[in-house]
């Protein structure tokens, strides 16, 4: 059933938006980071995962700390031990699509553009630490 | 805290878990594709009686549903719904009146739409046949998507159909594409984040996304349009498509568009035989 129609990812383009699953601008990004100590890679990374307008990942998943937590995902726990291959965790962020069949709901972070490769270098990392 | 954290993944697994449910086959007659659609959500929600549908999110939600119930009281709608009763009733500059331009007064009005118009060969969408009867009359201003006057309208004729059962047909083989053109774009993934509409409301349903939780795929177009407490307004049933398909990061079609149009009517069979309920109350 889910690929009855195809991919046919029409109409993809960054627009202002509202609502649950909504993103914000980049510059909402940039104005957080004013004044801070220079961050580790994993805490950069947490920001990330949390803000609404990049990763969002509390829309689906339960993360430790985070208010609020969807439950469309799995769980995010027990990172490092469950991928131990740093590389893997990349991936399935970068696009989830080639692993878990082309129904999958969790987003192609990277490979639509919502968040560049080393943004997900530091959500891998944070993830890590989880 | 820490048990309540450990708690809240435990429950988050068990609601993962619920979503390994067999892939419904996909049948071009529609009877047929509705009657496995509608199976679908019988057994993911054992415990909703099928009338029971028509309440949307609220249906699977009892703490929510004694909170609508409760609304109805007072129901907030009720301005929207005297506007619109005032509107239905005014005449256009040439005298005639919604009523005589559609030829149906506005009892059960709502009950005949969405239809598949065999002459004009496309589905039929009440608030769309609106603004056209004031095109076709001569209005200066007519209404538009954002007008405040097409969601009271929307409201009035909703209340009007209360306690009817949506009974859509489909005609011929034109109608028999428009409902499967609907159904492509319930299935079809959209935006940068590559989401379907039966991502969110048929393999997520019951699930939550941030604290909203997701509405089944049966009884979506009973209650609108809906008063939106958080925005303080009527948002009409294309509004709202508007607004999910957005909220994937697409630019999404317009409202009364042949896309909208044909999911609107894909959306209204599937729901054939529930009780109109709207204008409703949600968050
Ligand atoms: C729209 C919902 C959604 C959003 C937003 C989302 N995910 Fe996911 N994610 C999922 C779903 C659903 C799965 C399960 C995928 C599957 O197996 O098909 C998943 C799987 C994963 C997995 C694999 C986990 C496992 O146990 O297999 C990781 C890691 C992950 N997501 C991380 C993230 C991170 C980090 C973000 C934000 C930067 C994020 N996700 C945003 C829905 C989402
Ligand atoms: C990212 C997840 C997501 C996607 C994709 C999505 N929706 Fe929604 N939708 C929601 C949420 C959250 C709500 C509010 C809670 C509810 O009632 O389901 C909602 C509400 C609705 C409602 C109103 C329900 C009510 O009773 O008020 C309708 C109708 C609807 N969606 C239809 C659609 C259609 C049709 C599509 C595809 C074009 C779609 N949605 C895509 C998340 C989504």
């Amino acid at each position: 059933m889910r690929n009855i129609t195809g991919l046919v990812a029409t109409t993809v383009s960054a627009v202002a938006l509202a609502g649950s699953l909504a993103l914000a601008t980049p510059a909402m990004a940039a104005e957080a980071k004013k004044d801070a100590k220079p961050l580790t890679p994993a805490e950069e990374g947490k920001k990330i995962a949390f803000d609404r307008g990049q990763g969002n990942c509390l829309a689906c998943h339960n993360i430790k700390g985070g208010e609020l937590p969807g439950t469309i995902g799995p769980p995010l726990v027990a990172m490092k031990m469950r991928f131990p291959d740093k590389k893997a965790l990349f991936d399935i962020l970068w696009d989830p699509r080639p692993t878990r069949g082309e129904g999958t709901i969790m987003p192609p972070l990277g490979a639509h553009g919502i968040l560049t490769k080393d943004q997900i270098e530091k959500v891998v990392e944070y993830l890590y630490t989880l | 805290m820490k048990k309540f954290v450990m708690s809240a993944v435990i429950a988050g697994l068990a609601l993962t878990a619920g979503t390994a449910f067999a892939q419904p086959s996909n049948p071009s007659d529609p009877q047929q594709f509705t009657e496995e659609f509608r199976e679908y959500f019988y057994k993911r929600f054992p415990n909703i009686p099928k009338a029971e549908y028509n309440m949307g999110v609220y249906a699977i939600l009892p703490d929510a549903r004694a909170q609508w119930e409760a609304a109805e009281e007072f129901p907030p709608y009720m301005d929207a719904v005297d506007k619109g009763k005032k509107l239905w009733a005014a005449k256009f500059p040439n005298g005639k009146s919604f009523e005589e331009c559609l030829g149906h007064p506005a009892k059960g009005l709502r009950a005949k739409y969405p239809f598949f118009d065999t002459a004009a060969n496309k589905v039929r969408i009440l608030e769309s046949d609106l603004i056209a009867c004031q095109k076709a009359n001569g209005v200066e201003k007519p209404m538009d998507t954002k007008s405040k006057d097409l969601s009271a309208l929307s409201a009035y004729l909703s209340y009007e159909s209360r306690g009817l059962k949506v009974d859509v047909s489909i005609p011929n083989d034109a109608a028999v594409a428009a409902f499967n053109d609907g159904k492509a774009s319930w299935y079809r993934k959209t935006g940068q984040l590559n989401l379907s509409c039966a991502d969110c409301h048929q393999y997520h349903s019951g699930q939550n996304a941030r604290a909203e939780t997701l509405s089944p795929g049966i009884g979506k177009t009973v209650h609108f349009p809906v008063f939106r407490v958080s925005k303080d307004n009527i948002v009409r049933f294309q509004n709202r498509l508007l607004g999910c398909m957005r909220d994937t990061r697409a630019v999404p079609f317009p409202e009364f568009s042949p896309q909208f149009a044909n999911l609107e009517y894909f959306l209204a069979y599937i729901d054939n035989g529930l009780e109109i309920n709207g204008p409703a109350v949600r968050k």
